[in-house]
């Protein structure tokens, strides 16, 4: 089983959400959140198939950890995504959800051995915390990029509402971000005799890290509210792309199989 | 704890004289510990951090002035941006940051209570950063190379420079484990038969080509090199891999070497045949060394160490590194003697604890 009929049941979510754009029935967006959970569910399933079939925990190269990332995303908004106060946010998930899976589909997708370095139980560990932190930032970005569009909030309320969504949601990928950099640390002490190496994966996590450090500080000391903490929040998340994908494709270190 | 306004506040109080010193130490750490200077010196580093992702480190000043031009070159050169993490600026950053950070949790110790978790992670980071301080002044660590049987008790931590371990390795086995073995695929092109297709080889093997000819794998050498005695091999490393062939049909035979490397480097058979040959080298699945240390002749500890299982002793850490591709039987170990990895897990675990705690997961509702 491969992520495609997740794929096309986020289409089946795309469609249905739009049209709850479009007729403003609430039945449209029911059904949308019923495709986009079949659609969770479909790729739980192609993982737990790909694991079993590999033998290892997929999540060895940027095709794995893209299509964990796009599972971690839609657990997170089908927990906790649905609260926030933007317009159409369930069409907003489906989309980003499409857009890591279209990336993800772009990869070589093969199953191969892997390499002694990431012979290890830290794997699962380490790029697992470190991909749900990214879904929460992921999260996160969709309210600060609402609040930075300049939309009004249909109430105070719901302005509140979304900035304490923004605030929370960072501050568990925060702690995750934490966690998936300590674990990595302890692997990389166990495999390469260091800790840190400043490896450029290494230093830009490190300045992801520091980036929404200095976003809740501005929060809690500066009281940073509203749009500033969005526009802190959203570089945070700009860090975390090119963390991800930049330092892949710009940068060489000893992340290389990442 | 009084403050170093309090202070100052108290001293005037009791002389009744301005405490000019006093303000000057009361300014120096109202500054020292607040947010500002950590946004600051947070920006600074951020700032570094990125710039020394983006220059090769490691390089020469040379190597600089190459890449960027001979004024730029120079100027980072100078600025120590070839080298920067290790720095003494940036050092020097990172030991300001840990002032800031310090100075930050005395001011508020007063709301420690209030806001455990917060205490906690800068403490953490404190710990962290001293770690990384002990490591700085005190760590040790180089490559011991060894062939099967052979023992060393010095390792190499630069160009002619050697530490010493308190102890002697002796290699006694050293494997390497394949996935599979490597690959030698064929593409076959007998146009006056009416082939052309890709078939993978193995030594001692026979190919049927249709009916009437059959293609053998001899003979394969990894690294071909002319030798006094003919074609032989310089060593194991797969870095010029060549496939001796026999092609037969009609009751003849040739026999001729095709070059993974060099395509069009083979025998010429007048037109009837082309034989392109790809190497697939094997997958390394793990490579382990089993050791024996021995202090004064006496055993001490014998093991085996690979690749994410590393061997301790006395302090020491001894890592899988790497081996030689040229000799399977000669392993390469990383030595590393680091006194404050206990101090950085130890922040860690702190670090997780007090960002566990700030969250206040009992009323996480976003």
């Amino acid at each position: 089983m491969t992520p495609n009929l997740s794929f096309a049941l986020l289409l089946v979510s795309l469609i249905l959400y739009s049209g709850r754009e479009a007729t403003g029935r609430p039945s449209w967006g029911r059904a949308g959140l019923a495709a986009l959970a079949a659609a969770w569910a479909a790729l739980t399933a192609a993982i737990v198939v790909r694991w079993s079939q590999a033998g290892y925990a997929p999540l060895s190269n940027q095709y794995e950890s893209l299509v964990f990332l796009a599972w971690s995303f839609l657990g997170l908004y089908l927990l906790f995504g649905r609260e926030l106060p933007v317009r159409a946010p369930g069409l907003w998930a489906t989309l980003a959800t499409l857009v890591v899976l279209g990336l993800g589909s772009l990869l070589d997708k093969s199953v191969r051995p892997l390499v002694p370095a990431l012979q290890s139980n830290w794997l699962l560990l380490h790029v697992s915390v470190c991909m749900i932190a990214y879904a929460a930032f992921f999260l996160s970005f969709l309210a600060a990029a609402w609040a930075l569009a300049g939309r009004d909030w249909p109430s105070r309320a719901l302005e509140l509402s979304a900035e304490e969504f923004s605030y929370q949601t960072v501050s568990l990928g925060f702690l995750l971000l934490t966690l998936g950099i300590v674990f990595g640390s302890v692997w990389a002490n166990e495999a390469w005799g260091t800790y840190w190496s400043w490896d450029p994966k290494e230093t830009w996590s490190l300045i992801t890290w520091l980036v929404y450090a200095v976003a809740l500080h501005l929060r809690q000391a500066q009281g940073w509210r509203g749009r500033r903490f969005a526009a802190a929040s959203a570089a945070g998340f700009a860090c975390v792309v090119f963390t991800y994908f930049g330092v892949n494709y710009l940068l060489t270190g000893l992340h290389a199989y990442a | 704890m009084e403050t170093a306004e309090e202070t100052r506040k108290a001293r005037e109080a009791a002389t009744g004289a301005p405490d000019e010193q006093g303000a000057w130490a009361s300014r120096a750490f109202a500054t020292t510990s607040s947010v500002r200077t950590f946004l600051l010196l947070a920006a600074a580093l951020l700032a570094a951090c990125a710039v020394g992702t983006f220059i090769p480190q490691g390089q020469p000043p040379a190597a600089l002035e190459e890449r960027f031009g001979p004024w730029l070159g120079r100027v980072l050169g100078t600025a120590g941006a070839g080298d920067l993490f290790r720095s003494w600026w940036f050092n020097g950053l990172l030991a300001a940051l840990g002032f800031n950070l310090a100075a930050c949790s005395l001011r508020r110790i007063r709301a420690a209570r209030r806001r455990p978790g917060v205490f906690l992670v800068h403490a953490a980071l404190l710990l962290i950063l001293a770690g990384a301080l002990v490591r700085g002044l005190s760590s040790e660590r180089g490559l011991l190379q060894l062939k099967e049987g052979a023992w060393a008790d010095s390792f190499e931590i630069g160009p002619r420079r050697h530490g010493f371990l308190p102890f002697r390795v002796r290699l006694d086995r050293f494997v390497v484990d394949h996935w599979e073995g490597a690959a030698h695929y064929l593409q076959v092109r007998v146009p006056i038969l009416g082939i052309d297709s890709v078939v993978r080889a193995k030594v001692g093997e026979r190919l049927r080509l249709g009916d009437d000819a059959e293609l053998e794998a001899l003979r394969f050498l990894p690294n071909f090199v002319l030798g006094p005695r003919g074609p032989d091999t310089r060593d194991q490393d797969p870095a010029n891999p060549a496939l001796e062939l026999a092609y037969r049909r009609g009751g003849g035979e040739r026999r001729l070497w095709t070059f993974a490397r060099f395509p069009d480097m083979h025998q010429d058979m007048g037109g009837e045949a082309r034989i392109l040959y790809q190497f697939v080298p094997s997958r390394v699945r793990q490579f382990r060394s089993q050791v024996t240390l021995l202090r004064d002749e006496v055993e001490v500890k014998r093991g085996s160490l690979h690749v994410n299982q590393p061997l301790s002793h006395a302090g020491w850490t001894l890592y899988q590194f790497g081996f030689d591709r040229s000799d399977p039987t000669r392993s390469t170990l990383l030595v590393v003697r680091d006194p404050g990895v206990p101090l950085v897990y130890a922040g860690f675990a702190v670090l997780v604890a007090g960002l566990a705690l700030n969250l206040r997961w009992g009323r996480f509702r976003p």
